[in-house]
């Protein structure tokens, strides 16, 4: 038997468990990250499914890493790029496209050939929007304090928190009606919430997107704003809720941590995974790989989602009963499909012109938010929806890594796909079928898709479960709900990255602040470990 | 529905004058003004700005923001909307009037023509329709954004009113200040006010986008004799600052727009305060305005005279420039060297203590010197705005 | 004339009670109610279980528990009934097809929801008190507020604070395995919101509705109309004078400041202050008019959303009621919801403001009458349901557990018409929402939440102030208090 000793082994190689990696080595530890997979990344890779074709084919756009992470593990140096989105659009089925653009004077003037005044509304949307991305953005990197501890800790950082509300210069002194704002935003419904600024239908669908991405909800469920606003704090070079491609995939924000990671002499172990944590006296103190071997390390961090880790790789006998239960009913539902495809040719779009940068970006052909609402009746219903919400792109575009000359990649990702069918369960078949059904929508759209099409990946829940290990393959390792939010997340009482066994630790979006490649619940992982060990180092984020 | 045709490769809109804009703009230097393309420099900033203080300058205004207000609750929306008295204007008068939030945060100024009670158009800087349409709530009125639909050229400078009788506008001379009407001008029947943001002598003309190219063509019919010249945003902004008017966005945050609430400012702060009727029954922000009254501005918008003649170009202001003493009390908004004045002026933001006239401050200007910055510290004099103010601005008759 | 010192418009509950109370304070009330008879909405209610003790305690209202037992009947298409007896505030099963597990978390699961609900019940009594204020009084009531979720204990509060952003729906599937049962409590939770139970929220609406009901399920079968007629001869016996049939037309203000109302005909009654149970749309954009309200605090008005989604079933037969398979001691409650995915389908039509086409009900016998509130069936805008086919639809329900009905007379009250009969805007129960962004300091909306109003001398007592809708007269006794501390 193989026995090795680490100071922190990690399970994992998602983006978080790289970040957690990196800072911890940086600070001096001897760290292992142990991969199930013969590569590492998660559900950030960019991988060659299909001869000459380069597929992100889990998560596809960079928006939310967290700039001072990209800073501080040196991305760039190893070798990661973003390259900005240059619009986005919605087509319509009368042959009009609605566009975002870079140029806010060419946007509004698109919004307006809808409604000038929610063209006019769009600013101070924006504005509204922006404001609360700002007292969003430095809860992000904070571990969230716990209500009900008298600890000192937990009472300064409710005191904190309190204090940075109530403060008169921060945030450019938030008075009473902007705190309500605060809260309104928290728990209304998208729907509800655009509505407030909105008339026109393509406006309102188009950015209600964003609430519904990824989550069990619809855009009429309350709480789904809150969804947008998570999608809407992240930034490209300062732009807030500005969204771009990583160069060559998803996979090179990974393949950078990776790289950043061994070059402060960390240690990837790959074609390993690990079947269960070794605890003794409510202690972890190492890993059995399946091939029997043991890794031994005084901390161990799992990058896996909270259900993964406490119902597959720590026996129950190990957990207290509560922890247990909620750990069981933490919600993490599958309700997300993707397809990856080859393209022979640039589709040719019905409304959108060639060389339109509204074409480069995220596309969706939802026409109104009653249709959306729609496509989450259907999922409640335990059935693929069959006028499905698609978030499109065709990253090749702007990225020539990506696909053989003169051809392209699509990434086309789909709302609302559930994980178990109501008429007994996914078959190959079916999964087809679903497929069949979203290609032949985006089809109507274009006059060339069918014909274009020359391979195509087809992801239901079930395959992002399987590759990924998220279970039921839900993208945020946990339903962005609030009851599962700030201190309630993964579960109440555990949201510090501590779980109940000693010396072991969370550090995947199951943890605060949730999903996303971000990279900041594998950062605040890191921070919590370096605090207990008493290390400190010197970073932008920490 | 709008279905104007749009199209990426052309982000901004030209006006119904761009033909000529676009001939005389030599230095093909191009700003954007509410989503139009206008010139910032035509050939030099310093000829067109001297154009307007000599003999007059002609400026393409068309992408001002024009809202029309029709209806029998016309004048009492218009009373809601604004912090002054509508009801003391008459037909063919116009009033310059600034319109609050709740908070009594200004949102944005305008000038208000009264074609009669029922009738009213509104020109401002910002875009307002929905603040207009939300107002509106309980009035019987229709609120249109015609800003498509006019053309508009400001003609501003102490020659402008007898280019215009030369051009046998019939009685133009006794048009009074902030008063307008309809006149032949050539071929076309325009609309001219006596209005404008130059300190000076000056007019606006309003015409139907088809009349723009000839009321160009005629404001430069006599150009032989009485050079007028395109000016640019540049001039324009100088003569502004010189005026003293002050701009939403550059000189402060509208409330409609502002991301952090403590950029907002109230009237009594902009210095506006004598455009605020508190007499009156109701307007929106009243209850508000009453406070801030009440309570003084924490800090005010001033006028400031700069020693030396380095532009205090978002210069932050002190109390006094002893080291490690000197307490931030201020910003500088806008500033510039005022040829016609010959002296350093700027606009800006005082604290209490400091914005008093006559009071003293300290400017911390960074100028440049040949690639290196040079860190002067300027006195400043706490003045009146209006830094320009030409009597012959309100001569009835005008100076011909 | 007369001179009053407070004039209430509307003589609904909660204007009584806030007219008993300024009465009992000395002040000379005027209240004029549109219809006939004053109660309002009141007389919509089944039951009463709600009133505040506080009110009884103030008001002297003497309201006898006649019985303390009552049934609550879940119907089920197989005829396999739940049955609930509630005695002396303790529930129990008569009759269940659930195993005994089931109903023994089915219990513990209300009794948690009951000690949350204690929790919030202390907030439900006050005034609520406003975030950032810079008022001490509001920053000691907002730290006693916590104080009192900390009492909870650690295990406790960490629950309250994850279910009041969860929906129903996960709660109970997490916990029960009978459907029946988790259909039971998802309907308590959703009935009268514009909430399925898969919505999140549906769990703080429960604990809300359970704050202010000391118990859902303990319906004390009071005489509504005994309770109001109380009301009025306490205000009466006051010195309150009541106006009926009459209408207020407009609330008339001078420079931000009321003067009084003018009626319907033209008459007008001069007043330094005015209380209105109008609900807040109503009063702000047709009683005050939006001409003398600032533009944010209009858009604030607009975006209070306030669609109802209940119609209520008046079915007199010619026979007496018989239901199938149970036992006529233990009629109280029925309830048809048999599951959560019927409870979800029937709310989906609500959100494309179509009636549900199998909806859920709530009904009440009295020999040969039955009363039922039927959900989903949204207020709609510019347009009106096919009333028969609602019936139709319900009764077609119905006749699964009365075979026999004959029908002598029926009448159907949609949103939209109680809307037009109460002066209702949106004919919702609650007058609006009760969603977290519609509650506590922030109901109705900011800048209107603690029942004053930016018009001096303009007071809100409606439902669609803190706490919101249900018999409680809390907020009528809430504004009058206000208003009295105002005056003084």
């Amino acid at each position: 038997m193989n026995k090795s000793k680490y100071d922190v082994a990690i399970i994992g190689g998602g983006h978080n468990g790289l970040t957690t990696a990196c800072y911890l080595a940086k600070a001096g530890l001897k760290v292992i990250v142990v991969e199930r997979h013969d590569y590492v990344g998660g559900a950030a890779v960019s991988r060659e499914l299909h001869p000459g074709w380069t597929y992100s084919n889990c998560s596809y756009v960079c928006s939310l890493l967290r700039p001072e992470i990209f800073r501080d593990l040196e991305l760039s140096k190893h070798g990661l790029q973003i390259i900005p989105y240059e619009g986005s659009a919605s087509m319509l089925n009368d042959g009009r496209f609605y566009a975002h653009y870079q140029d806010h004077d060419l946007t509004y003037r698109s919004i307006a050939q809808f409604s000038k005044k929610d063209a006019e509304a769009y600013d101070r949307f924006g504005k509204d929007v922006m404001r609360q991305c700002k007292i969003i953005k430095p809860l992000l990197k904070m571990t969230p304090p716990d209500p009900t501890s008298f600890k000192p800790k937990d009472i300064m950082g409710l005191f904190e928190f309190a204090k940075y509300f109530a403060a008169k210069d921060e945030l450019g002194g938030l008075g009473e009606k902007e705190i309500y704002d605060t809260i309104r935003f928290w728990t209304m419904s998208v729907r509800d919430y655009l509505e407030e600024y909105f008339e026109s239908e393509i406006v309102k669908v188009h950015l209600a997107g964003s609430a519904i991405i990824g989550t069990a909800l619809g855009p009429y469920s309350p709480g789904s704003a809150y969804v947008l606003l998570h999608h809407y704090m992240g930034e490209v070079d300062g732009t807030v809720g500005a969204w771009g491609y990583a160069r060559g995939g998803m996979g090179s924000i990974t393949k950078a941590m990776a790289s950043s990671f061994k070059s402060k002499n960390g240690e990837i172990k790959a074609s390993s995974p690990v079947t269960k944590i070794l605890i003794k006296n409510n202690k972890s103190y190492g890993l059995v790989l399946e091939n029997g071997d043991e890794i031994y390390a005084d901390k161990i961090v799992s990058n896996l989602d909270v259900k993964r880790t406490f119902l597959k790789v720590v026996e129950e006998k190990e957990l207290p009963n509560d922890f247990y239960k909620a750990v069981k009913n933490f919600k993490i539902r599958g309700s997300s499909g993707k397809l990856n495809i080859a393209l022979d040719d640039l589709p040719i779009w019905k409304s959108i012109p060639e060389g339109d940068p509204a074409g480069t970006g995220d596309l969706h052909i939802t026409q109104n938010i009653e249709e959306m609402e729609g496509a989450y009746d259907d999922w409640k219903d335990g059935k693929w929806s069959q006028f499905p919400y698609v978030d499109m792109c065709i990253p090749s575009i702007n990225d020539p890594t990506m696909a053989p000359q003169g051809k392209h990649y699509m990434s086309v990702f789909i709302q609302y796909v559930p994980y178990n069918l109501a008429d007994g369960g996914w078959t190959e078949e079916k999964r087809l079928e679903f497929g069949k059904h979203v290609m032949s929508r985006i089809g109507n759209y274009s006059t060339n898709f069918n014909d274009i099409i020359n391979h195509a990946e087809i992801r239901t829940p079930k395959e992002l479960e399987a590759e990924v290990g998220l279970t039921e393959g839900n993208i945020f390792q946990g339903e962005l709900t609030m009851d599962q939010l700030m201190f309630n997340r993964p579960v109440p009482g555990y949201a510090q990255y501590k779980t109940p066994i000693k010396n072991l630790y969370m550090c995947g979006s199951s943890t605060h602040p949730g999903g996303g490649v971000m990279g900041a619940p594998g950062a605040n992982a890191a921070r919590e470990i370096l605090k207990d060990l008493n290390k400190k180092i010197s970073t932008h984020y920490i | 529905m709008n279905t104007e045709k749009i199209s990426y490769k052309k982000p901004l809109l030209e006006t119904p004058f761009h033909e000529r804009t676009f001939e005389h703009c030599f230095a093909n230097d191009w700003y954007r003004w509410a989503g139009y393309k206008v010139a910032k420099e035509y050939s030099s900033t310093e000829l067109e700005y001297t154009s307007m203080r000599n003999t007059a300058g002609v400026i393409d205004i068309t992408p001002m923001h024009k809202y029309e207000i029709k209806g029998k609750d016309a004048k009492s929306f218009i009373n809601k909307l604004i912090t002054k008295d509508i009801t003391k204007i008459q037909s063919n008068q116009v009033a310059y009037g600034i319109w609050c939030n709740e908070d009594g945060m200004v949102i944005d100024d305008g000038t208000i023509f009264c074609l009669n009670e029922n009738h009213y158009r509104i020109f401002c800087a910002e875009r307002n329709l929905n603040w207009f349409c939300d107002t509106a709530t309980g009035f019987n009125v229709t609120i249109e954004d015609i800003s498509q639909s006019i053309a508009a050229l400001a003609f501003q400078g102490p020659l402008s009113c007898k280019i215009l009788n030369l051009l046998k506008v019939e009685n133009i001379e006794n048009l009074k200040p902030f008063h307008f009407n309809d006149f032949n001008l050539e071929k076309h029947n325009v609309t001219i006010s006596r209005t404008g943001f130059s300190g000076d002598l000056g007019y606006e003309i309003w015409c139907d986008p088809s009349q723009a190219i000839d009321v160009w063509d005629s404001l430069f019919k006599f150009n032989r004799d009485y050079k007028v010249l395109a000016a640019g945003m540049n001039a324009l902004e100088m003569v502004r600052i010189e005026a003293g008017f002050i701009q939403p966005n550059v000189d402060f945050m509208s409330a409609e727009q502002a991301l952090r609430p403590n950029r907002m400012r109230n009237p009594y702060e902009l210095g506006l305060g004598w455009l605020v009727n508190l007499e009156k029954e109701y307007f929106t922000g009243k209850q508000a305005l009453i406070r801030h009254k009440e309570n003084g501005p924490e800090k005010k918008l001033v006028g400031l005279d700069v020693e030396g003649d380095k532009p205090a170009v978002g210069s932050v202001l002190y109390d006094n420039i002893k080291k490690n003493q000197a307490k931030e009390i201020g910003i500088v908004t806008a500033a510039m060297w005022s040829p016609v004045l010959k002296s350093n002026i700027a606009i800006g933001f005082v604290n209490k203590e400091h914005y008093n006239l006559g009071s003293n401050v300290y400017a911390e200007i960074y100028h440049p010197e040949e690639l290196d910055y040079r860190k002067i510290w300027a006195e400043c004099k706490v003045v009146k705005k209006q830094f320009f103010n030409n009597p012959r601005k309100n001569a009835i008759p005008a100076l011909t | 004339m007369k001179k009053f010192d407070v004039i209430i418009i509307g003589g609904g509950h909660n204007g009584l009670v806030a007219s008993s109370y300024l009465a009992k304070k000395g002040k000379k009330v005027l209240v004029i109610e549109k219809n006939e008879h004053v109660g309002g909405l009141a007389e919509y209610a089944n039951s009463l279980n709600c009133i505040s003790p506080i009110i009884k305690k103030e008001l002297n209202i003497n309201i006898h528990n006649i019985e303390d037992t009552n049934y609550i009947i879940s119907l089920e298409d197989n005829q396999n009934h739940t049955i609930l007896e509630n005695k002396k505030d303790k529930l129990s099963f008569i009759k269940t097809n659930a195993d005994q597990s089931d109903q023994k978390t089915f219990l513990s699961i209300i009794n948690n929801y009951k000690l949350f609900s204690k929790t919030l019940g202390s907030f439900m009594y006050q005034k609520p008190p406003r975030v950032k204020s810079g008022k001490r009084s509001d920053l000691f009531q907002l730290i006693s507020m916590g104080w009192n979720i900390r009492k909870l204990g650690k295990k406790n509060m960490r629950e309250l604070l994850r279910v009041i952003g969860l929906n129903i729906a996960d709660d109970l599937e997490d916990n029960l395995n009978n459907d029946n049962l988790k259909s039971l409590l998802s309907h308590e939770s959703v009935l009268g919101s514009n909430l399925g139970p898969r919505s999140p929220g549906s769990i703080l609406t429960l604990l809300y509705k359970q704050a202010i009901n000391d118990n859902i399920f303990n319906l004390k079968n009071i005489e509504v109309t005994n309770y109001i007629n109380q009301l009025e001869d306490y205000c009466k016996k006051n010195t309150v004078e009541i106006i009926k049939s009459s209408e207020v037309k407009k609330i008339v203000t001078k420079d931000n400041s009321v003067t009084g109302i003018q009626l319907n005909n033209d008459e007008i009654i001069e007043s330094k202050y005015v209380m209105s149970n109008a609900d807040p749309k109503t009063t702000y954009l047709n009683l005050l008019g939006a001409e003398i309200l600032d533009t944010d605090f209009i858009r604030r008005i607009k975006n209070f959303r306030n669609k109802g989604n209940v119609a209520k079933l008046e079915l007199v037969l010619e026979n007496e009621i018989n239901i199938k398979n149970i036992d006529k001691k233990m009629y109280g409650k029925f309830i048809y919801a048999p599951s959560i995915k019927y409870i979800e389908h029937a709310f989906n039509a609500n959100k494309y403001n179509q009636y549900s086409k199998n909806p859920c009900l709530e009904f009440y016998v009295n020999a040969n009458t039955l009363s039922a509130n039927i959900y989903y069936v949204p207020y709609l805008v510019n347009a009106s349901h096919q009333e028969n086919e609602v019936i139709e639809r319900c009764v077609g329900i119905l006749r699964k557990f009365i075979p026999d009905m004959k029908i002598k007379k029926q009448e159907l009250i949609t949103p939209n018409q109680m809307e037009e009969k109460y002066n209702i805007a949106g004919g919702h129960w609650h007058h609006g929402d009760l969603e977290i962004d519609q509650l506590f300091m922030m109901r109705p909306f900011y800048g209107s939440s603690q029942y004053s109003t930016p018009v001096n001398g303009l007071y809100l007592c409606s439902a669609g102030t803190h706490p919101g809708g249900g018999l409680t007269g809390i907020n009528g006794i809430n504004a009058a208090k206000k208003l009295i501390e105002d005056t003084k």
